[in-house]
């Protein structure tokens, strides 16, 4: 006689227990996509820096200077534009004073000349 | 023992320069004109990867630029206080409108222009197509150290205060460097300092109707400019033009003078009062340049010439002629070559 079957052999068994890891097919995927997208901003950003020299090179050259010096902090945190009032009027005292010329004897032969411009 | 004199003349800044080193060497000189040079390709308007181009381009921008150019703002919008706005570096687009939208080698090239009219040097016509400007927007222009930016739609024209700057830089730069004695003259702006050939300084004010110099003006340090209407004239279309523009009209300048002179400090000083002296006129001189301890000269149209008091002292006792001699129909050369409208041949 061949042995009886083990009791409740037949019977249905429980399902398996799956794999923590796959208990949660949408936490995997999320991770999944997540590690992609690491990976991919890592790739774009090596892709953007490798190519930003080509990139700027190609860009009005005034454009990226304006660019990088606007970017360094000691030049924007310490310097305070200068904004000058409104149009002087002719009764405004003048702000500034002209160094006087000291004379000399003027030579008989002039050394230069001024003919206006 | 004589100390060496080294000089060269050169074109820079599109007039005629020269440069006068004492007690130095050729390799001050050789400097003196890098310098220049350098000067020139950050603040013409003609070329277009200057400064100056830059700034235009991108008005209502924040531009970088070379320290000396964020200088010659500085030193520009203080001229247009300096004058009360008769000094106004935004008055390119008049000037452009003028005609004056290339350099003046080329200006007086071009077909149907001339930089000679030889029409009476009274003469003001103004093409309709000359607008009278807005409000100066020089107040409006902000800088710092590196940076500058211009009111979106301004345009800015170093005009003379470039020649004049650019003189009293190359003159401190020549002195730094060693040279007991330095002049620059750019286009007529003069700046002189140090130790001269004699001792001193002398400059020649020259006038087109004047076969002689209108004065000789001795200088141990200090500068000098002229500013006239009789040079850097072109004709457009038949009409007549010159390069000085009233700020007020946002036209070539009628005035009473044909020349004006300024002795100052510095010549970019020198350089912004001649031209205030110009539009203002005679009678204003004193007032424009007195309390500034500079002083003038000026040439009216009828050839009157006037001074400040204060301008003998650089004559050495020397009177000023009177009375300059307008030239007659006859004396006007032809268009062609001619070096300026009334001059003497």
């Amino acid at each position: 006689m061949p042995p009886s079957p083990p009791p409740g052999a037949d019977a249905p068994r429980p399902p398996r227990q799956l794999p923590a890891r796959t208990r949660h097919p949408a936490s995997r995927a999320r991770r999944l996509t997540a590690t992609t997208s690491v990976t991919a901003m890592l790739l774009l950003s090596g892709y953007l820096a490798l190519s930003a020299p080509s990139y700027a090179a190609t860009a009005a050259a005034d454009e990226v200077a304006a660019a990088v010096v606007t970017t360094v902090p000691t030049t924007t945190a310490t310097s305070t534009p200068i904004t000058m009032a409104a149009a002087p009027t002719t009764t405004e005292a003048p702000t500034t004073t002209t160094t006087a010329a000291v004379a000399a004897e003027p030579a008989a032969q002039a050394q230069t000349t001024s003919k206006g411009s | 023992m004589t100390p060496a004199v080294h000089e060269i003349r050169l074109r820079a800044m599109g007039s005629d320069a020269h440069i006068i080193v004492v007690g130095g060497s050729p390799a001050h000189l050789e400097g003196a004109r890098h310098r220049l040079a350098d000067l020139e390709r950050r603040w013409s308007r003609f070329l277009p990867e200057s400064d100056v181009s830059r700034l235009n381009r991108h008005a209502g921008r924040a531009i970088p630029v070379a320290p000396d150019t964020v200088l010659l703002v500085e030193r520009a919008v203080e001229a247009w206080r300096l004058t009360r706005g008769s000094f106004d570096p935004t008055v390119l687009g008049a000037v452009v409108g003028a005609g004056y939208d290339r350099s003046f080698e080329e200006l007086i090239g071009r077909p149907g222009g001339h930089g000679a009219d030889r029409r009476a040097h009274a003469e003001a016509r103004h093409p309709s197509s000359w607008r009278p400007p807005t409000a100066s927007a020089c107040g409006a222009i902000t800088w710092d150290r590196v940076l500058v930016t211009l009111p979106a739609g301004v345009g800015f024209d170093p005009g003379g205060i470039g020649k004049g700057l650019a003189a009293d830089l190359v003159a401190g730069d020549v002195l730094s460097a060693g040279a007991a004695g330095v002049c620059v003259n750019v286009g007529g702006d003069v700046r002189v300092a140090g130790t001269g050939p004699d001792g001193g300084w002398t400059v020649a004010v020259e006038h087109p109707w004047a076969a002689s110099p209108v004065a000789l003006v001795g200088l141990t340090e200090g500068a000098l400019a002229t500013s006239t209407t009789l040079l850097r004239r072109w004709t457009v279309d038949g009409e007549g033009a010159h390069h000085v523009v009233d700020p007020a009209t946002g036209r070539p300048a009628v005035t009473s003078l044909n020349l004006a002179t300024v002795v100052a400090g510095e010549a970019w000083r020198a350089e912004v009062l001649a031209t205030a002296v110009l539009l203002d006129g005679p009678d204003a001189a004193l007032d424009t340049v007195g309390p500034r301890g500079a002083q003038a000269l000026t040439v009216d149209l009828d050839g009157v010439v006037r001074a400040t008091a204060g301008l003998s002292s650089f004559l050495g006792g020397t009177a000023l002629p009177s009375l300059l001699t307008p030239p007659g129909v006859d004396d006007l050369l032809p268009v062609d070559g001619a070096p300026a409208p009334g001059a003497r041949r």
